[in-house]
C-alpha cells in the first residue's frame, strides 16, 4: 500500500488545525452553563480519545512483532507509544486547566477517570524505562511488546470508569444514545477531532522516518568505515 | 499563532525529512553500485 507522502500529511494537519481553531473560537457558540471556558473541551476530549488511539496502534503493532514477526512493527509500536504519551500529558494538562476553571481545583484524588487515565499514562512512560534498560535486540522487542499489549487494558478500564461511576462531577457527553450536543457544537468537534488525529498520524510518521533513517546513516557510516579499513593505503 | 508556527515548523520537518529520505536511497544506490 502506498503511504501518503509527509508533506502532504504535515500540510493537511496544518489546514484542519486551522479549520478546527475557527470553528472552535469563533462559529461554536458559548456553554449556557461553563460559557467560553468549555472551548478547551473540543481539544481535550480529541486529544484523550487521539492517546487511545495511539496506545492502540501501539498494542496492535506489538501483536504484529509477537505474531507475525513482522521486522518493521517493533519500532512502529514504540513510536505509537512514544506519541500515546506525549497527548497524553497533554490530556492531563487541558483536563487540569478545565477543572481548575469548572471545579476549582487542579486535580480530585476521588474522580475515577482522572485516576485511571493517570494510572493508564505513568503505565506507559514506565513502557521507555523498560525498553531502555535492555540491550538493543530481540529481547527487548519482545519485552516491549508484551508490555504495550499488557497495556492496552488500561484503556477500556479508563473510557468506561466514567460511565460505571456512581456519583461523578467529570461530565459525560458520549452515551449509548449518541453525543449530547448537536449543531455547530458538533461539527465543531468532529473536525477537531480528526485535527488531532491526522497531526497525531503526522507527528508518528515525522518520528517513524526520523528513526528509520538514523538506522539507515549507522549502516552506511559503518560500511563506509569498513571500506576504509580494507582498502589497500595509497601510493605515494 | 503558536499553533500555527508549531505546525508550520511540523510541515518544515516533514519537507527535510523526505530531502533526507532520497540523499539516503542514492547514498545506498551508490554503496550497492
Amino acid at each position: 500500500m502506498r503511504r501518503i507522502p509527509l508533506p502532504i500529511l504535515a500540510a493537511a494537519s496544518l489546514l484542519l488545525v486551522t479549520t478546527a481553531l475557527v470553528l472552535v473560537f469563533f462559529v461554536a457558540p458559548n456553554d449556557a452553563d461553563q460559557g467560553f471556558s468549555q472551548r478547551i473541551f473540543y481539544f481535550h476530549v480529541s486529544i484523550a480519545f487521539t492517546s487511545y488511539l495511539c496506545f492502540g496502534a501501539g498494542a496492535w503493532k506489538a501483536l504484529r512483532h509477537l505474531w507475525k514477526r513482522d521486522p518493521r512493527a517493533d519500532l512502529e509500536s514504540y513510536v505509537a507509544v512514544h506519541q500515546g504519551v506525549i497527548f497524553g500529558a497533554l490530556v492531563l494538562l487541558t483536563g487540569s486547566i478545565w477543572a481548575k476553571i469548572s471545579w476549582g481545583h487542579w486535580w480530585l484524588w476521588s474522580e475515577n477517570q482522572l485516576v485511571l487515565f493517570l494510572v493508564l499514562f505513568l503505565f506507559y512512560a514506565a513502557y521507555f524505562m523498560l525498553r531502555f534498560s535492555v540491550d538493543a535486540g530481540p529481547q527487548r522487542a519482545n519485552l516491549s511488546a508484551v508490555y504495550a499489549l499488557f497495556g492496552v487494558v488500561l484503556v477500556p478500564v479508563s473510557f468506561l470508569a466514567i460511565r460505571l461511576a456512581q456519583h461523578f462531577i467529570h461530565p459525560v457527553v458520549f452515551t449509548r444514545h449518541g453525543a449530547a450536543f448537536g449543531g455547530w457544537i458538533l461539527v465543531a468537534y468532529v473536525v477537531s477531532q480528526v485535527a488531532v488525529i491526522v497531526l497525531a498520524y503526522t507527528l508518528y510518521r515525522v518520528e517513524l522516518a526520523g528513526k528509520r533513517l538514523d538506522v539507515r546513516i549507522r549502516e552506511l557510516r559503518a560500511a563506509l568505515r569498513l571500506q576504509r579499513n580494507t582498502s589497500p593505503p595509497p601510493t605515494a | 499563532m503558536i499553533f500555527g508556527i508549531v505546525l508550520l515548523y511540523v510541515v518544515i520537518i516533514a519537507l527535510k525529512v523526505q530531502r533526507l529520505e532520497r540523499d539516503v536511497e542514492r547514498l545506498e544506490e551508490t554503496r550497492n553500485g
